[in-house]
């Protein structure tokens, strides 16, 4: 018996960890969505891109995936800026059924481009921790990964949580969210502001995405799952709520974990996503939501 | 008219091959146009359309492998099937009143949860290794001996969702539809049922995509959950759509016509995995970057343009 709470107790803290990340990669969506009013269906898919990133470096230069994150997050915040410069700046003024196209666009575009480069295997990126276990007493243990990506997701997850609360930027964000014309009036730029957290968003996920290298197996076409991720805490934390969403990637990270355990297989796959309709029936504006 | 004549003549000289291959086109531009009536018309955009694939391939599978029961009989459950599972999903995100394009992510979640647990229930769908049909030529099964029989049902399959997508266009169906896609709150407040009328269009394209589904499977004599619940199908299909324009009756036509072709030409004489595929999003956003509403607009208002020029150049004379 004791066992199985022990059991339970290591699934429960795994999901806590992956949690993180689900949270990180969901206030990227939650943020954009704030300035914007757009959501980026391709969002994931750019997290996958930077784990193949990943994926090369390591092939190539047999760098870490812990090392690799200097080049992922400048490389992928650039890119947001570039993306954002060339593509969404315009659909952002036409209508939102071109982020549609755009980002749908986008998804065949790197998964295929993925699936030509590195094949259609289940790969994944041994990092310097991956045998590493840290014991905390004798009731469980946490694998060395799932600790530093927990450390490092948390940490900047309530970061950016504590810059859109108590920083210039973040009241501008907020100021956005709420009413884009009248912060427009009040000298907020919004363009400027727009852009840059739609790069901050992408870099999210080329921080997340060296996280996980060594703790998810990537194939090709993973991206979409992560995008749906995200896009559930988007949900679950009450649409535009940075905090829940934020816990809500905690929530799934743990549902997930005790589905896998408990259910395995399909069926445990599967168990996100009902917890995602359950939610849409019983609680539709969130957990955090009031109305 | 020519290119009419052409469809039907050439299929019974054709090898084999491109019988099927231009079977796949025509049940595409059906799907499309299915899609369409939900994501162009009603401006709902969504990626429910592989639930109602399943539907209704496997309804009629399992009926008619379980009981005998004819696939022409069978897909009728799929349809109502496929319509439950449509209207109930769409009816959950809309009391959730959800921002705009939440309601495309949210079917993407019932697509994995359909798909995963559809795959778990392996004594019902077969899992991944799937259920395949034994060849039985006879027409009261839907199977038939000539592939060019299945050509000519998907032509007729094709023209039908054609023909009401133009139908609806011009209807009140089509006009309440079109005001709940320019705006939404403007329409629910001239008293217009948006919920209803969007349920309505839902339940069309539930319907006619199962249809589609029964077809597909006896085309094939095969299904597993990873071809009938596939993301990838119904992101060809928007995007086949986003190129000929949302919510006109000729652009799923146009789109499928144009991009498909290409793609099954790369299968068979590049054969890269994936090339396709990556080469559809590339056309895709190259053609919104100088046409956002798809072809068929662009066209209508490259054509309105030049009569309206040649108008203007007549009037002095």
């Amino acid at each position: 018996m004791k066992m199985d709470v022990s059991v339970a107790l290591g699934a429960v803290i795994q999901g806590v960890m992956m949690g993180a990340i689900y949270g990180l990669i969901g206030l990227g969506i939650t943020m954009v969505f704030a300035v914007t009013g757009m959501l980026n269906f391709a969002h994931g898919d750019f997290m996958s891109l930077a784990m193949y990133l990943c994926l090369a470096l390591h092939t190539a230069f047999n760098l870490d995936p812990y090392l690799s994150l200097f080049v992922t997050v400048p490389a992928f915040f650039v890119l947001g800026l570039l993306l954002y410069h060339f593509f969404f700046r315009r659909t952002l003024k036409a209508e939102i059924l071109m982020v549609v196209q755009l980002t749908l666009g986008m998804v065949f575009i790197i998964e295929n481009g993925v699936l030509m480069v590195f094949g259609p295997d289940y790969r994944s990126v041994p990092n310097f921790l991956l045998t590493t276990v840290v014991s905390m007493g004798d009731m469980f243990a946490v694998r060395g990964t799932y600790l530093v990506t927990f450390l490092v997701g948390g940490a900047v997850g309530f970061g950016l949580y504590w810059l859109i609360e108590s920083t210039d930027l973040g009241r501008q964000i907020r100021a956005i969210a709420q009413d884009r014309e009248a912060a427009q009036l009040m000298g907020v730029n919004v363009a400027r502001v727009q852009m840059l957290i739609f790069a901050i968003g992408i870099a999210l996920l080329g921080l997340a995405g060296p996280l996980l290298t060594s703790i998810l197996t990537m194939e090709p076409y993973f991206g979409l799952h992560l995008t749906l991720f995200a896009f559930i805490t988007f949900v679950m934390g009450g649409v535009g709520n940075f905090l829940g969403t934020l816990i809500a990637g905690y929530i799934l990270g743990v549902t997930e974990s005790m589905g896998m355990l408990y259910l395995g297989g399909y069926y445990g796959a599967a168990v996100p996503y009902a917890i995602f309709v359950l939610l849409l029936i019983f609680r539709p504006h969130g957990i955090l939501g009031t109305k | 008219m020519i290119l009419l004549l052409g469809l039907v003549l050439v299929p019974p000289r054709a090898s084999v091959f491109w019988v099927h291959t231009f079977t796949m086109i025509l049940l595409f531009i059906y799907w499309t146009s299915a899609w369409n009536i939900i994501g162009g018309f009603a401006g709902e955009i969504n990626f429910y359309h592989p639930l109602f694939i399943a539907a209704g391939a496997y309804s009629s599978t399992l009926l008619f492998m379980n009981y005998r029961i004819s696939p022409w009989i069978g897909m009728w459950v799929g349809v109502a099937i496929a319509v439950a599972i449509g209207v109930g999903c769409a009816w959950i995100c809309y009391r959730a009143r959800l921002p705009h394009l939440s309601f495309a992510l949210a079917a993407m979640g019932f697509v994995y949860m359909g798909l995963y647990i559809g795959t778990a229930m392996e004594w019902v769908t077969g899992g991944t290794r799937g259920l395949t049909l034994r060849p039985a030529s006879d027409p009261a099964n839907m199977m038939f001996g000539d592939k060019a029989t299945y050509y000519y049902i998907a032509l007729v399959l094709a023209s039908g969702a054609v023909a009401l997508s133009w139908w609806i266009s011009r209807s009140r169906l089509g006009y309440y539809m079109s005001a709940i896609r320019g705006n939404l709150l403007a329409a629910e407040a001239v008293g217009v049922n948006t919920v209803g009328y969007r349920l309505l269009a839902m339940a069309i394209s539930a319907s006619l995509t199962a249809i589609g589904g029964t077809f597909y499977t006896q085309l094939n004599l095969f299904i597993n959950p990873q071809v009938a619940v596939s993301i990838t199908g119904v992101i060809s299909m928007i995007l086949f759509c986003a190129i000929g324009g949302f919510g006109t009756v000729w652009g799923p036509v146009v789109g499928t016509l144009l991009l498909m072709p290409i793609g099954e030409l790369l299968r068979l004489y590049v054969a890269v995995p994936g090339l396709h595929l990556m080469l559809y999003g590339i056309i895709v956003i190259t053609v919104i970057s100088f046409a956002p509403h798809g072809l068929v607009p662009w066209f209508q208002d490259y054509a309105a343009r030049k009569r309206g020029a040649a108008g203007q150049a007549k009037e002095p004379g």
